[in-house]
Parts: structure tokens; sequence; C-alpha cells
């Protein structure tokens, strides 16, 4: 992958895992840190997820130093990369990680629904514009 | 753990702290001023948080989580930091320190270099110690130590030909990945263990954090146009054992 698109892609992962720690976790505490119902298959998922989001954002960061230091960084890609790797991780996270493995729901004692809609709508904006982004940048490269 | 130290057990303790603490005095006195001073206090730091971490008054589960976080993870950090190979490469004399890259390099010990090999080690020993009944011992401490060492050091490349760096990154993030999911794993099972689990999983979180900055910036620094030169080996000139090649052991 393009050195601007992983940059931006990883500090997209870890954005949009703090993103959902700290808002949803630490400040709402809508999001639980386990429920009874979380699978064993979460749990992995989970853990796989977190830990790859930490390295993931400082490794994001030493790599647009190094792209600023080089004078390579270049701004739609980045963020393309960016926009797209939050919008995926949030829609995996809203569907497979809370759907299907059950790690833990949005929000408890409520229709869940329409925040589950409201999660994923988000995530699939996300995702577009990045990938638009992207689809830019490549064009006016060549 | 809290064994009620007997007096022999606290003495064995203390020079277990000292020697290496004087030791390490005697091989920076041999290599010269080159030898920076935040090594040192890395090193002596290190065994600083080994000390508290060992005698840490205190027991039950959320007691031994704060013992692992010390022994296990901090205090191996800023002992892999105060790089105590490197310095004995450089203190010794030549024919011992060739011998000394020799046996790094024999098959045992660059086994247990191994980046995946010292995670698992690392992590698999602390599945294995909270989810079966094993037996609290302090020889426990010892293998948290020396894990914990073999871990921090391959991951950060501390010793001479570490591993390349997609493959440490890789380790890295399946070891923490490990320890986050073991403290939910405990978090979920064993009711009533649900703070030392917290305390496990941010705690281990804080050290991985710290130890993917150190990594990051040890990358960062081999692709520098302008990379920083060793430390100077201050007055021994000549015949010093070759230098670790990688740019990556810093």
């Amino acid at each position: 992958m393009e050195r601007n698109v992983l940059s931006g892609a990883l500090l997209g992962l870890g954005v949009a895992a703090f993103v959902d720690e700290t808002i949803f976790h630490q400040l709402l505490h809508w999001h639980h840190f386990y429920d009874k119902s979380t699978t064993a298959a979460g749990l992995v998922s989970d853990g796989i997820f977190h830990a790859a989001s930490w390295f993931a954002t400082v490794a994001a960061l030493f790599l647009l130093a190094d792209l600023r230091r080089r004078r390579a960084f270049a701004a739609r890609r980045w963020w393309g990369g960016q926009l797209a790797a939050a919008g995926a991780f949030q829609l995996y996270d809203g569907t497979v990680q809370h759907k299907l493995l059950r790690l833990h729901q949005i929000r408890y004692h409520v229709d869940v629904a329409p925040y589950d809609w409201a999660w994923n709508v988000v995530a699939v904006v996300l995702l577009a514009a990045g990938a638009t982004l992207l689809i830019r940048a490549r064009r006016v490269a060549t | 753990m809290n064994h009620g130290w007997s007096a022999a057990g606290l003495l064995l303790i203390g020079s277990a702290l000292v020697v290496p603490l004087v030791v390490y005095r005697l091989a920076v006195s041999e290599v010269g001023p080159g030898w920076p001073a935040r090594y040192r206090a890395c090193w002596a730091g290190g065994l600083g948080v080994l000390g508290v971490g060992v005698l840490l008054p205190g027991h039950g589960f959320t007691h031994q989580v704060l013992s692992h976080l010390l022994v296990g993870m901090v205090a191996p950090l800023l002992l892999a930091l105060g790089r105590p190979v490197r310095l004995a490469l450089r203190a010794l004399p030549v024919a011992r320190a060739r011998t000394l890259v020799r046996l790094l390099r024999s098959l045992p010990l660059r086994t247990l270099g191994n980046p995946a090999i010292a995670a698992l080690l690392n992590v698999g020993a602390l599945w294995l110690l909270w989810t079966t009944p094993y037996a609290d011992h302090p020889l426990v401490h010892v293998h948290m130590l020396l894990a914990g060492y073999l871990f921090t050091a391959a991951i950060l490349g501390t010793h001479p030909r570490p591993a390349g760096f997609r493959f440490r990154a890789a380790v890295l993030v399946a070891a923490s990945a490990g320890h986050g999911i073991l403290a939910k794993y405990l978090y979920a099972r064993s009711p009533g263990a649900e703070p030392g689990a917290l305390l496990l999983y941010y705690g281990g979180d804080a050290v991985d954090l710290v130890l993917a900055v150190l990594f990051c910036r040890a990358w960062f620094r081999t692709l520098s146009p302008r990379r920083s030169a060793v430390p100077a080996t201050g007055r021994r000139s000549c015949g010093s054992p070759p230098a670790p090649r990688s740019p990556s052991c810093r």
C-alpha cells in the first residue's frame, strides 16, 4: 500500500477505536467492558483490534512524520485512507462485533435498532467519503 | 504474592538487586564517559521497580497483577533500555566479548531471543498462571522478569541482530492482544477478580503503548537521512568487538 494511504488508514483505525473507547465506553458508559452474551470469538476479535489500534495509531504518526520529512505527504490520499479505514472499522464493529459476535451493544435498556442504524450509516458514509477521495487522488495522479 | 520474606530471602533479593547495579557501574567505568547517562538511569530504575514489585506487601489477585506489571513489564522495559548486552560487549576484553557474541548466536539463545518465542514464554506463562491452579511460587517472579526482558529486548531490538521490523510489529500486536484477551477473560470468568482484571487490561495497555512508541521511534531513526551516530565508545578506540550491525539496534 502506498505510504500516504497506509499512514492515513492506520490512523483511521486508531481514531475510530479511540473514539469508541473514550466516548462510548468511558464518557457515556453506553458500551460495556464485557457483557454476559459476549462470545469467545468476540473476545478474541476485540482483543486483536484493540491491540492493533494502539499500535496503528503510533505507527501512523511516525509514518506521517517520515512522509513530512521526505516531503512526500499527499493530503488527499492520506485523508482518503484515514476516512475509509475509520469507516471500515466502524462498519466491522457495528455489524460483526456488535451483532454477530455479540461483543456488546451500543446501548442498553433501550430499543437498540435506531442506534445500530445510525452507527452503520455513519460508517458507510465515512467509507464512501474515503473511497471517493482515494479515487479522485488516483485520477489526479494519472 | 506475599511470601512473608525470611531474612535469608531478603538477603537474596537484596543481592539480586545490588550485584547487577554494581557490575553495571564497573562496566560503565570500564567503557568510559561515552556511555549515556540515560542508559545508566534506566538500568538503576529497572532494578528499583523490580525491588518494589517483588517486595510489594499485599495479597490476592489485584496484588498479583500489580506485581506482574512491575516485575514482568515495567522493570524489564527499563532494564532492556539500560542496554546491558551492548555494555557488556563494550566493556569486556575482546576475546571474552567474542565469546559472548558466539554465545548470543548459539541456537538456544537465538531461540529464546526470537520475538515470537519470547512473547509465548511471556504471555503464555500468564495464561498458565491465572487460568490453571498453578503453584504461586517465588520462582514465578524470576520467570516473569526473564521472559519480560527477553520479550522487550526482542521487540525493541536492543540485542545484536534484531528480527525484522514487520515481524516484530506483528509479534508486539499479537502479544498485546493476548494480554488484553486474558484480562477480559479473567474479568468475565472469575467474580471478584474484576478490579485486578481491569488493572491488568489498562496497565498492560499503558506499557504496550510505551513499547509501541519506542519501537516506532527505532524504525523512524533507521530511515533517517541524518541518523545520530552510535554513542561514542570512550577510551576503547580499537579492538572492540563488532558493534551491532543493524541500525535498529539503538
